[in-house]
């Protein structure tokens, strides 16, 4: 596997590729198990569905019972999975080798730069191929095992549609990582417009005077034909595919005419921003100075601007949907209406007519867990594995304090962190609420946000344990966000079926919003489960890290 | 000196798997004395390093320093030691003096005219980021943090990468200081000119295992130096070979290569007979002293 550039892409991703596709396999599984024993229902439900809501999901036209979960897989998850996995391999292509410094040394080689880039296209290419065939042959299975009706949809080409994008954003990635060598650039751009375009081509088509904008996103080339009911739209594939050539093209143009950079000294983004006369002031008291009194106050420092920009997401996602809730409650009321119940319970919407269920739906069930776990799980990781990856865990063990302290400090910065970003739900929702006139209750809206925040910090844990235990940050991150994933989809869709419905207490989001705080206020028990569940994931990662020789 | 060691090991074993790092390594460093541990690349001193300051753990055997074990009282040990980590990584973000605060932080406090005087002596600049620093200029961070605190044993891996030879001085004057005070210090390194400075013991290790141990001056008078010479005309190699303190010899075009064992007068004068223009002196293979080692403890037993 280390014959050539092209092989050891190959060998260094083709593991995650492989987990990736078995995260969107088992959530096809949860979905088609929870679905199979309620066909006629689902028809019924299917034809009350109003059709903006369908346009979203990419399937305007009923076409069996398991569209609607196959729908999410081949519409959303495999694109987001996959394209997120493009842009990581596009990204460590060029300026993730340039940050590790490797790229040097790789080019010492009687290797031209031009050919080292054609090498990794390939394998971009090929893995997500193999990705994309395995989520396709999976779901498939999965299908046919629950004897899932596929008779009018065509998972095939949808998922050379999923190919397709995904090369878009890995591209993409590429370009920007060729032209400027830095990776954070490259992922962030990307990763931006994958999550812009998909809701801006998801969501501007409902407003009339709007829907031509909606061309200009990638995503509307990769579904607004509804390949998964009406085949490859080869017009349309064209026009990604030509995307693709160009940004490969560029790709090459640009790493030939640039510096290469070595090391870390060249910089992320955020360094640049706070060397730039300009941005200097703001980034130093954005990210504070440099605290170093102790361990779980130099942890949280170094978190400190990603938490600050986390705080602001979720800040102004929650100030803002307070006002536009009055702006659009008659249509959601509508909505509300036209969906009916058992449809809304089923996928894991609440009543969105109300002004908790607005802001469950708006900010408590996905924007702030997203952003809070991102947070934590990064911090978790980072916590041991990153020092130990950066070569300095020796040195800071090698001062008078214990390693179980090491641990149990960095793990308080993650927790003081993570309560911060509960706040700033908090803090944002009630001003929000304030603005709009809504009326949410202070105590419920508390302990939901604290909910929240021990739903993040134990994430963190997850993550901090498995860095403890492997001193991996990959796999730390991995571990979680995967965890954390696959918690969320169980508590979405298990309780849908009746005989299943008992498992979604398996997951740790059953225990934040299954019996809805915001509305019914505090739950002592979940929050005892949620407290539980954290305090354990930490013992873990104690016991873990004391027993382990450090990796050097 | 006391009698309780600075660093004892015993039967010190570490395995990875099927790879043996280290093998059964009985080792014993005084207090106020300066131990070179010497062996190539991959030989396992850094492991045996890491082995006594219990980041990793011993397959079998024990480590202690100061009396404690390594294990049970890895707390209090660290109270007693300033190390230096080979490959040294700092916080890229954290300036120089940043990085010490943290560290004298988490020791409870040091004296910071010391780490004046010690930043002066080595022309650090603790000002900027580590990350923006050559990697000599961190190496010099890495050692100040090392010395601050004024540790009873202080275990450096390979420190003088990366420092220019003057700022190398200024440190072996600095270990000299520190072994004057009494305290110890065990250095590792790949060279014997780097620890031949400084050190009162050298110990070699060899594929895990502890080869010798044994004083500075008797280990060099084993080694087997060699004496490159340039001559203004060729000069034949067998002029050299009949000497009897002479290894080996051989000559390629003007330039003659000698392999002593024993003094070199006589080579001198063999050569100051001819058109002699240049000699260097070129480092002692390590391969070549454990070689010596080896062909002395065979002749002992062939004797004995």
């Amino acid at each position: 596997m280390l014959a050539n550039v092209f092989t050891k892409t190959i060998r260094d991703r083709q593991l995650t590729i492989l987990i990736g596709a078995l995260g969107v396999i088992s959530v096809a599984v949860m979905g088609l198990a929870s679905y199979a024993n309620l066909d006629e229902t689902v028809v019924e439900l299917y034809e009350s569905m109003p059709e903006a809501f369908l346009s979203v999901l990419g399937m305007s036209e009923f076409a069996g019972t398991g569209s609607l979960i196959l729908g999410e897989i081949a519409n959303l998850m495999a694109p987001m999975v996959l394209g997120g996995l493009a842009i990581s391999m596009g990204t460590a292509a060029v300026a993730g080798e340039e940050r590790k410094g490797t790229f040097g040394v790789l080019l010492g080689n009687p290797l031209s730069r031009q050919s080292v880039v054609i090498s990794k296209s390939f394998a971009l290419i090929l893995l997500t191929v193999v990705g994309a065939i395995l989520i396709w042959g999976g779901s498939y299975l999965t299908a046919l095992a629950f004897d899932t009706d596929m008779s009018r949809l065509n998972l095939g080409a949808a998922m050379v549609h999923v190919v397709v994008i995904a090369l878009f954003f890995g591209f993409l990635a590429l370009f920007l990582g060729s032209w400027t060598g830095n990776g954070t650039v490259s992922s962030g751009t990307s990763t931006g417009l994958l999550i812009l375009s998909f809701l801006a081509a998801g969501l501007l088509p409902l407003v009339e005077s709007l829907s031509g904008l909606a061309k200009i996103f990638p995503w509307y080339y990769f579904n607004s034909s509804e390949p998964l009911a009406n085949g490859i739209d080869w017009g349309h594939l064209a026009v990604l595919m030509g995307a693709v050539v160009v940004f490969a093209v560029g790709a090459i143009v640009g790493v030939n005419r640039r510096d290469l950079r070595i090391g870390e000294g060249s910089g992320t983004l955020v360094q640049k921003l706070r060397e730039h006369p300009m941005t200097e002031k703001i980034v130093a008291r954005l990210g504070g100075k440099a605290k170093v009194s102790s361990v779980a106050i130099k942890t949280a420092s170094e978190s400190q601007t990603l938490a600050v920009v986390a705080g602001l997401v979720i800040l102004y996602t929650a100030l803002l949907v307070g006002p536009m809730y009055n702006g659009l409650s008659d249509v959601l009321s509508d909505f509300s209406e036209a969906i009916p119940e058992a449809l809304l319970a089923m996928i894991g919407f609440v009543d969105m007519g109300t002004p908790e269920g607005w802001y469950q739906t708006e900010v408590f069930s996905i924007t702030m867990p997203g952003a809070l776990i991102v947070v934590t799980a990064m911090m978790g990781a980072r916590a041991l594995a990153g020092e130990e990856e950066d070569n300095t865990m020796d040195l800071l063990l090698a001062n008078p304090i214990k390693r179980s302290r090491v641990v149990i400090e960095k793990a308080g910065a993650l927790a003081i962190i993570g309560l911060g970003l509960g706040f700033a739900t908090f803090a944002g929702t009630m001003a929000g609420s304030l603005i709009g006139g809504l009326d949410l209750s202070f105590a419920n809206v508390a302990v939901t946000s604290l909910l929240g925040a021990l739903l993040g910090i134990f994430f963190g844990y997850v993550a901090l344990a498995v860095s403890a235990g492997t001193g991996q940050r990959r796999a730390a991150i991995g571990v979680a966000a995967g965890l954390a994933f696959l918690a969320y989809f169980a508590n979405a869709f298990l309780p849908v079926s009746a005989t299943l419905a008992g498992w979604a207490r398996l997951s740790p989001f059953y225990y934040y919003l299954g019996n809805d705080p915001l509305v019914e206020g505090l739950n002592w028990g979940d929050a005892a489960v949620l407290i539980g569940l954290c305090v354990v994931a930490l013992g873990f990662a104690v016991f873990l890290f004391k027993r382990r020789d450090v990796r050097g | 000196m006391s009698s309780t060691p600075a660093i004892l090991t015993e039967g010190l074993t570490k395995h990875y798997g099927d790879v043996k790092a280290l093998i059964d390594l009985d080792l014993s460093v005084g207090q106020g004395e300066v131990f070179g541990f010497l062996g190539p690349n991959g030989a396992g001193k850094t492991t045996m390093i890491r082995t006594i300051l219990d980041l990793i753990r011993p397959t079998a055997g024990t480590a202690s320093i100061l009396g404690m074990d390594s294990h049970e009282k890895a707390l209090e040990i660290r109270d007693h030691i300033g190390y230096l980590p080979g490959d040294l990584a700092l916080y890229p973000k954290l300036t120089g003096m940043e990085t010490l605060r943290y560290f004298a932080n988490l020791r409870g406090g040091v004296d910071w005219t010391y780490v004046d005087e010690l930043s002066e002596r080595l022309d650090s600049d603790l000002t900027r980021r580590v990350g923006d620093l050559s990697s000599g200029n961190r190496q010099k961070v890495g050692l100040i943090q090392a010395f601050m605190s004024k540790p009873e044993v202080l275990v450096l891996d390979e420190p003088s990468t990366g420092l220019d030879p003057l700022v190398q001085q200024e440190f072996q004057a600095i270990l000299r200081a520190v072994a004057a005070e009494g305290r110890s210090v065990f250095l590792s390194s790949h060279t014997l000119s780097e620890v031949e400075r400084v050190a009162d013991r050298v110990g070699i290790i060899r594929h895990g295992k502890l080869v010798v141990v044994e004083g500075v001056e008797s280990l060099k008078s084993k080694a087997i130096r060699r004496l490159e010479l340039d001559f203004g005309a060729p000069v034949s190699a067998e002029v050299f070979t009949n000497i009897e303190s002479v290894h080996d010899a051989s000559a390629e075009g003007t330039r003659v290569s000698v392999a002593i064992d024993g003094s070199m007068t006589s080579v001198l004068r063999e050569a100051m007979a001819h058109d002699l223009v240049n000699v260097e002196n070129a480092e002692a293979d390590l391969e070549e002293i454990f070689l010596a080692y080896y062909r002395d403890t065979e002749a002992e037993k062939a004797v004995g």
